[in-house]
């Protein structure tokens, strides 16, 4: 299935306010995109807009066809979500949970075929996880935990996989492991992919395109280098940063400002000097 | 990437030997209901006697008419009756309690049963024919579930604990009601009281008769939705985004699971804590599965209130305990116990 992804004049509103304002977004197959921006930007309803799970008004296609109005079991076929907090049903294994990323291939009643079960086994040894498969999930590490609700997405073998902030929990050791692991999938899989990143310099590091929203609406959009200017961040994040370039990619180092320095640290600060 | 493993991982099924070891122990239950009672009568008579009356076995039974009368007019009816309530009961605890994601939902504790008791109790101070009780105990009982679950989200916090308070609240709203509809009705009050405590005393087969086709459809449709109560336990949005039709499944089973309490609530009264107590023995055994919990706490919910019932007729003999004195009595240690396990999730 085709992984585009048009979206035009998405608004969504939460409480009564609008928080994504009339946005235009484009993707091509196999593209990862990230959505960055300051908290309360928009980034999430975004991906919950694409997933189905708020009301909106606009269109928003994949691979041409329209999904707002599609039923949950078509969409869910199209689309795939890791949400920023999963809930981990206290004690299911993980073959039970990852099974539930087929929930839109089962019949009615849930009732699982053999190419399920055979589609989940694939997405558990996709993110090495084939010794834990009949543990709860609940007991396994932060990191393994991610991979698992990864592989439950993946499950669902859909073009497009929304992630939201999927290892910002996590340590900078494991947090690389995952978002290697889905780069890996997406290149075999021809997924196209969709996160919100608060860490900028993992954004620039893996996605292929950005876009900064703020107060709702798209702010800068683009490749690494023309959006993460130490000016744009500054004007929407409210943050000094440090942006450096070179053979690894680029890096984004937040810079401690001189007045918070001075209220917050000048003790030691000036044992320093 | 995309490598089939050699060796599948299948996901939780029922085991056969769970079903055995549960069908075993309800079995035993049966058997021990249909001996007890101040009539002698041996486990042989009792085997000759059913198979007497299967044909082309040749088999006669041993037992006198006396003796035959009391096996197929009381203690037959009764240990059905406890069965068919007690399986629903239980069943119905573990569908609500995954449908509303709460280790606490019970149809006693959400005020469904008393719902159902005062539809049940206006029909029979109101003379309707016996075949609108259970209707009108499924009326109090929808209603009962909708105002709990109302009152629980006008809260705002979606706690397991604020739905159980909201469930609390209706339901010692709608026992006033009963209460004062009783009062008002003093000469069918002795009819009621009795029955209110909750009782399987039966004489013949009327109670099975009216409690069996609800009993069984409602069964039949919550049997067959456990899979998706898995799907539930991620929770509404991730469960939408999966692709499972959330409203559909929630309105389909807790119907289901309503009809099934209202028609035990209308033949047996309030027999509190059932729900409660077999779902989570079963869950100690055998894991958290709803396509496991459910069909396994179907069976032991049956045993456990025949067994109950045998409690209930032994302990004072040959005075009788109301039936929800027991369930009551072994119940509410048991729920504080399961909110002690699992207040974290609270």
């Amino acid at each position: 299935m085709n992984g585009t992804v048009d979206i035009a004049g998405l608004t969504a509103r939460r409480g009564g306010s609008v928080v994504v304002d009339g946005l235009d977004l484009s993707l091509g197959h196999g593209e990862w995109l990230g959505l960055i921006g300051p908290n309360g930007a928009g980034k999430s309803t975004v991906l919950e807009a694409i997933a189905g799970l708020v009301d909106v008004s606009g269109s928003i296609a994949v691979g041409g066809e329209a999904i707002t109005a599609m039923r949950p079991r078509d969409r869910a076929r199209r689309v795939a979500l890791v949400p920023q907090q999963p809930v981990i049903p206290p004690g299911m294994s993980v073959i039970d949970y990852v099974m539930l990323g087929r929930a839109s291939y089962m019949t009615r009643l849930g009732v699982e075929s053999p190419e399920d079960i055979v589609a989940a086994n694939i997405a558990i040894s996709d993110l090495d996880l084939e010794r834990f498969a009949t543990t709860p999930v609940d007991r396994l590490s932060g990191g393994e935990r991610q991979r698992v609700v990864i592989a439950r997405a993946l499950a669902q073998a859909s073009p497009v996989l929304l992630l939201d902030e999927p290892t910002s929990a996590l340590d900078v050791g494991v947090r690389m492991e995952v978002l290697d692991h889905i780069d890996a999938i997406r290149r075999s899989c021809g997924l196209t992919v969709i996160s919100a990143v608060h860490d900028l310099t993992l954004a620039a590091q893996f996605c292929d395109r950005l876009v900064m929203l703020s107060g709702g609406s798209i702010v800068a959009a683009g490749s690494a280098e023309g959006v993460l200017t130490p000016d744009t961040i500054h004007r929407h994040y409210g943050a000094r940063v440090r942006v450096i370039s070179d053979d690894d990619g680029l890096i984004v180092i937040p810079i401690r400002s001189g007045d918070s320095r001075e209220a917050g640290g000048s003790g030691r600060m000036a044992s320093h000097r | 990437m995309t490598a089939l493993p050699s060796r599948l991982a299948e996901p939780t099924r029922l085991s056969w030997w769970s079903v055995g070891v549960v069908t075993t122990l309800m079995a035993g239950a049966l058997v021990t209901g249909a001996l007890l009672g101040p009539a002698d009568i041996s486990v042989s008579a009792v085997f000759g006697e059913i198979l007497s009356r299967i044909p082309g076995l040749g088999i006669e039974s041993q037992l006198t008419g006396i003796q035959q009368d009391i096996l197929w007019s009381w203690r037959f009816p009764r240990v059905v009756l406890g069965m068919l309530v007690g399986g629903t009961l239980a069943l119905s605890g573990a569908a609500y309690q995954g449908v509303f994601r709460n280790p606490l939902a019970d149809p006693y504790l959400l005020g469904i049963a008393a719902g159902a008791a005062l539809g049940a109790t206006l029909a029979i101070v109101s003379g309707l024919p016996a075949a609108l009780l259970v209707p009108s105990a499924f009326v109090g009982g929808v209603g009962a579930v909708a105002a709990t679950f109302a009152l629980g989200r006008t809260v705002g916090d979606r706690s397991a604990t604020t739905l159980i308070l909201a469930g609390v609240a209706v339901a010692s709203f709608l026992t006033a009601l009963t209460t004062f509809v009783q009062q008002r009705n003093s000469e069918s009050l002795r009819e009621v009281f009795a029955w209110i405590l909750g009782r399987l005393s039966t004489s013949g087969w009327t109670e099975v008769a009216l409690l069996a086709p609800y009993a069984a459809v409602s069964i039949l449709v919550m049997l067959s939705y456990r899979r998706t109560l898995d799907m539930l336990a991620v929770g509404d949005g991730e469960a939408a985004a999966l692709g499972v039709d959330v409203n559909r499944v929630r309105t389909v089973v807790v119907l289901a699971a309503t009809a099934g309490t209202a028609a035990a609530v209308a033949v047996s009264g309030l027999i509190a804590f059932v729900g409660i107590i077999v779902p989570h023995a079963v869950r100690l055994f055998v894991g958290t599965s709803y396509r496991v919990v459910l069909p396994l706490s179907l069976l032991s919910g049956a045993g456990f209130l025949v067994a109950a019932d045998i409690a209930a007729r032994g302990v004072m003999a040959p005075a009788e305990l109301p039936i929800g004195v027991v369930t009551s009595f072994l119940g509410a240690p048991f729920f504080v116990l399961v909110l002690r396990t699992s207040r974290r999730s609270l």
